[in-house]
């Protein structure tokens, strides 16, 4: 017998796994949030990538159901560009955490 | 009413103002007022009492002055040039768009569709300090039309002159040494988007080398020479350089024991690897070429250890033999493997203040620009290839493929000792591609090498002295010992960033100077393809 509950996003929960035994809650929390982080991005990216590349201007006119080989080209230029600014971001958000942790501010 | 006015006497023009009238000798029987002024006919006479002013009632147009019609014309002339060649350029630029949407709004056959990708090559040109020029004049004139036919392009800096060769080289070195066995193939991860290297060749053949500009074909064609004709020794630039510097002596010190030469890792390498090549036990070595990031640690695969720049005279001892080896591969194994084709996209950039006059020409007329951009990104989009002209056979065969020296008009430097009439057989020969931008190259560029030396003389002695300082031999001023403190290893980094750029500079040099003709190889004959439209073929 099954329960059936409904489950929010981030909402930590134990479970059993096959063995009967445990799992840590810390780690699920890890998982769940580091889960939530990659849906987050994912998300942006489609949407962000949708409205430069398939529906430039906001234009909402698809022209055919297939995907285009222009598109498609847009496509991947803009998720390697995507994934290059986020690293580069969350590099620099690493050196002003670190410069954050030793002066005690989030400044320039 | 205008009744009561006597009239003008006809000798004084009409619309003449009042006080004009009064100094003309008085004709009207009343001296002291000034003269009537003519009737206002038509709707003027309506508009009379208006409160409109009557000059304006009565203005006529005149034809501007002799200075404003200079200014005007000037002005005028200026502005429609810029705006009929501008107008021109978007005129182009649609045409070419509107004949290869097509290709970009094809569907694709599955979402994991790779397209067409194309290498984009763009040297620094000489005396230029910004090397993005060439790409940036790809970027804006034939960009535009690639997006459009839904074609990838991957643009490779060159900071360096020469750097194109070097990257050249590397690219055909590593690619030799797979085919040969020498090195193992790069692991393949198992992942759908990523294609097997048959189909990664492939598509390579159907991409395409883009080379801006005619310093990007000499060292393009410098750099297949080098990696083709080259030993099949592994190559990478920064570990040649590295090996010259280290044997330089600068940071020798007495007690330093000579470099750390290890006796087994010599007995090793001397008498399996080289004399075992064809064996297939010697790729399974684990380590990859670019991997080796530990230098002084003994490596544990003994066949690679002549990676490291301290055997690198035990290399030398053993490179007979292993040019015997290479060349009998060579001769069994090698032959050249299909190229991508390439495209040659004319490209002149103006330096210099002599220059100035052709900047401006070049401002009111980028339609060329648009032209030749948009005919080169034709040429690409419809993949038509025909076979690279060498030069003519007859010269060929007198100079081989060595570089020489002196002036080289067409291509085919007039060194005819045969006697041959060269100037009249000659065929039109790719390798003159755009040759006429040479004679535009700064004069300053002559002395690159000198400027490259003079920068070297100023460094050492002060790298001398820091050297010292670091290893305690000197002691420091109080300014330097308040300044930061920098160890050995830092100044050798320091001293290797600074020497490959000036190296690569001075060969880069030797490679681009007008001079210099481009590299060419008997052998390749047949084997280059370009991309070029059909109709131009005989």
């Amino acid at each position: 017998m099954s329960r059936r509950r409904s489950f929010k996003p981030g909402e930590t929960l134990i479970r059993l796994d096959r063995d009967g035994a445990n799992i840590d809650p810390a780690k699920m929390e890890i998982a769940t949030a580091e889960l939530d982080m990659i849906t987050d991005v994912f998300n942006r990216l489609v949407t962000s990538c949708h409205a430069k590349c398939i529906a430039p201007g906001n234009s909402t006119r698809y022209a055919e159901g297939e995907l285009l080989k222009g598109e498609a080209v847009c496509i991947d230029r803009c998720t390697a560009k995507f994934f290059a600014v986020n690293k580069l971001v969350s590099e620099r958000m690493q050196t002003m955490g670190g410069t954050a942790q030793v002066t005690g501010s989030f400044g320039r | 009413m205008s009744n009561t006015q006597s009239p003008v006497p006809p000798a004084t023009p009409t619309g003449s103002t009042s006080s004009t009238t009064s100094t003309q000798p008085q004709v009207s029987s009343k001296p002291t007022t000034t003269e009537p002024l003519p009737p206002l006919t038509g709707f003027r006479a309506a508009l009379e009492h208006t409160g409109l002013p009557r000059g304006l009632l009565t203005w006529k147009p005149r034809p501007p002055s002799r200075n404003w019609s200079i200014f005007f014309t000037v002005l005028g002339t200026i502005s429609y040039l810029y705006y009929d060649d501008r107008k021109q350029c978007r005129e182009l630029k649609k045409e070419y768009l509107q004949r290869v949407e097509k290709f970009g709004k094809e569907k694709c056959e599955g979402s994991l569709d790779i397209p067409r990708k194309v290498k984009v090559f763009g040297a620094k040109w000489p005396e230029d300090e910004d090397e993005d020029r060439a790409l940036r004049y790809f970027r804006k004139y034939v960009k535009p039309y690639l997006v459009a036919a839904a074609i990838d392009y991957e643009q490779i800096p060159s900071p360096l002159y020469g750097s194109i060769t070097r990257q050249a080289h590397a690219d055909i070195n590593r690619i030799r040494r797979q085919n040969l066995h020498l090195d193992p193939p790069p692991p393949l991860i198992s992942v759908p988007s990523v294609l097997d290297p048959e189909a990664v060749r492939r598509k390579d053949l159907e991409g395409g080398i883009v080379l801006v500009g005619r310093p990007s074909l000499k060292e393009y064609m410098e750099g297949l020479r080098r990696g083709w004709n080259g030993d099949l020794s592994p190559w990478i630039w920064e570990k040649e350089v590295e090996k010259k510097l280290n044997s330089d002596g600068i940071f020798d010190q007495p007690s330093i024991p000579p470099e750390i030469l290890d006796t087994d890792s010599n007995e090793n390498y001397t008498n399996d690897e080289i004399f075992n090549i064809p064996n297939p036990d010697i790729p399974s070595v684990p380590k990859h070429i670019g991997s080796d990031a530990r230098p002084d640690s003994k490596s544990s695969s003994g066949g690679l250890s002549f990676l490291r720049p301290n055997s690198s005279s035990l290399f030398r001892s053993n490179t007979q033999t292993d040019n015997i080896i290479s060349n009998h591969l060579q001769k069994q194994l090698e032959t050249l493997p299909p190229q991508p084709p390439l495209l040659l996209v004319p490209f002149m950039n103006r330096k210099g203040f002599l220059q100035i006059p052709w900047m401006v020409y070049d401002f009111f007329t980028e339609r060329h620009h648009v032209r030749t951009g948009g005919e080169a990104a034709m040429k690409l989009i419809f993949s038509h290839t025909r076979e690279f002209q060498g030069p003519s056979p007859a010269f060929s065969s007198s100079t081989s493929f060595t570089m020489t020296e002196g002036e080289s008009k067409n291509g085919y430097s007039t060194e005819g000792e045969n006697g041959h009439t060269n100037q009249g057989e000659h065929q039109k020969s790719d390798l003159d591609f755009d040759q006429n931008v040479e004679k535009f190259y700064k004069k300053s560029f002559d002395e690159l090498p000198k400027r490259m030396q003079k920068a070297r003389d100023d460094y050492y002695p002060g790298l001398k002295h820091r050297l010292q300082l670091t290893r305690g031999e000197v002691e420091p001023t109080k300014d330097e010992a308040n300044s930061k403190i920098v160890s050995e290893s830092e100044l050798r980094e320091e001293r290797k960033k600074k020497e490959l750029r000036w190296m690569g500079n001075e060969e880069g040099y030797e490679i681009v100077r007008k001079e210099t003709p481009v590299a060419w190889d008997e052998k390749w004959r047949g084997w280059l393809k370009i991309y070029d439209d059909p109709e131009k073929e005989s």
